[in-house]
Parts: structure tokens; C-alpha cells; sequence
């Protein structure tokens, strides 16, 4: 498969899975070029293409993993001397939340929970992702993430549970 | 009465509303233009590093260096001024 085929098939599907870790659409585009990069120079190596859709969400999921982490730790060290550092990734308003793909009218309610989901650790948030916004199935989150159905179905109990934590705690404020 | 799991599972069916958008224009076109400039020689920021730190060590040893150089010189000049008595036949 020729790489041009490629960004027809599945730059959609890169694009809009990095918009749901940081969403807004500059940080999303930098991360899809990463991706891109990625199965640009690694193509040729890449021998199972029936499996090419799994390998692509997984670089998409990673790129956009490191790209929230490397910048925590820019924030971090602008901010090193500061007592009010935020762990949060970003948006700390929901003025901040910049979502393309949100109607208005749900921007706020929307804008919460991915407040909240951005509290999460990292593989719980890849699962809420995947089965709530991605519309997955428990089989096919589990095999993107390369882990069992049942540990999917886990720690989606356990991103539930602490969504709801952080939601209902943000609530009593 | 719902339980709070369904209740979550509810907020969360919101997220579905979600639209997927299309991939800003000229993106593979920006894309191909960065595949196809020739790569500039960066330097790691280890070696950045690694070069400043040996720079820092070097100064400062040669600080250290001069300012011993100049107490000794300044020990000796003492000495000079103040030649040591070693005369036997004024020993009483």
C-alpha cells in the first residue's frame, strides 16, 4: 500500500483521534503529522497490512499520549518555582475548550467531562476514548490496546468510578 | 432509582454527539514539504549540554588555578620582605 493511499484511507481517523486527547484542532495537527512521520518512515517494514488500521490507532494513541506529557513538563518547568501548578493538561475554563466537532449547545456539558477525562491516567482515558467517543467494542479497544477484553472492561469500571469522583467533586465547589 | 454506573454511563452516552471533522486543508501538502527540506544537522541538547558543562568545569578550574597561582606568589612575597633570621653569632 503506497503511503498516499494511506493518508486517503485513515488521516481522518488520525485527525480525529488526536483531537479527542487535546482537543484543539493545532495541537491536533501537530500530532497527526507525527503519526504521519511515523508510518511514512516505518511503512516499508510494516508487512501486515490487514492489521494496518490497529497499527495506526496505536501510533495515534502514543504520539498524542507524549505529545499531553511533553507538554505538562514545559508548563512544569515555566511554572517551577510557582505554588498554583495545575496537573491538569489544560483548559482549566471551559473558555479554553476548543473542540471543533462539539455543537455549541453541548459545548459546556461536554467541556466538563473533558476536564474530568483529562484528570485520568493515561490508559483509562484511552478507554473511555475508545468506547465512548471512538464507539468501540470491549474487543476492539482491547485489541488496539493490546491487552485483554476483561482488563478493558476494568478499567473502564475504574475511569467511570473516578470521573465520577472528580464530576461530583467539582460539583460540590 | 438509577444506580450512579448508569448514571455515569449516561453522561458519558454525550460524548457520542461527538463529530468527527475533516483533516485541515493542505495537510498532506505541508506534510510532504517537511519530508522533502533537507534535513538540518541538529545537535542533540545531551551534547548542548554535556559541551556547556565541560566549558563551566574548565573556567572554573582555571579560576581556581590563578587564584591559588596568585595566594603562592603573594606567600612569596611575604617571605622576600621578611628574610629568616639565621645568624649563629647573635644566638644568645
Amino acid at each position: 500500500m503506497e503511503f498516499k493511499e494511506i493518508y486517503s484511507k485513515y488521516n481522518n481517523l488520525i485527525y480525529n483521534l488526536s483531537l479527542q486527547y487535546v482537543q484543539n484542532t493545532e495541537d491536533a495537527e501537530e500530532i497527526t503529522q507525527d503519526v504521519l512521520m511515523v508510518i511514512y518512515e516505518k511503512l516499508d517494514g510494516f508487512k501486515n497490512l490487514s492489521d494496518i488500521k490497529t497499527w495506526i490507532y496505536r501510533i495515534t494513541i502514543n504520539k498524542s499520549l507524549d505529545f499531553l506529557k511533553a507538554k505538562q513538563r514545559r508548563k512544569r518547568s515555566f511554572f517551577f518555582n510557582s505554588s498554583n501548578v495545575d496537573d491538569s493538561y489544560h483548559h482549566n475554563s471551559l473558555s479554553d475548550f476548543n473542540h471543533p466537532g462539539v455543537l455549541l449547545e453541548q459545548k459546556e456539558a461536554i467541556g466538563i467531562i473533558f476536564k474530568a477525562i483529562n484528570q485520568l491516567r493515561d490508559n483509562q482515558k484511552t478507554v473511555v476514548i475508545l468506547l465512548k467517543i471512538e464507539q468501540k467494542s470491549y474487543a476492539e479497544a482491547a485489541e488496539i490496546m493490546n491487552i485483554s477484553a476483561k482488563a478493558v472492561e476494568s478499567l473502564f469500571q475504574r475511569a467511570k468510578n473516578n470521573l465520577e469522583n472528580i464530576l461530583n467533586g467539582n460539583e460540590g465547589k | 432509582m438509577m444506580s450512579s454506573k448508569k448514571k455515569m454511563e449516561n453522561k458519558l452516552d454525550i460524548l457520542q454527539t461527538i463529530q468527527k471533522v475533516d483533516t485541515p486543508d493542505g495537510l498532506y501538502e505541508r506534510f510532504m514539504e517537511k519530508i522533502e527540506r533537507p534535513k538540518l544537522d541538529i545537535i542533540p541538547i545531551t551534547w548542548v549540554r554535556i559541551a556547556a558543562a565541560s566549558i563551566c568545569i574548565l573556567i572554573c578550574s582555571e579560576c581556581f588555578i590563578i587564584f591559588k597561582k596568585s595566594n603562592t606568589n603573594k606567600e612569596q612575597e611575604l617571605l622576600s620582605i621578611a628574610p629568616i633570621q639565621n645568624n649563629n653569632l647573635y644566638y644568645e
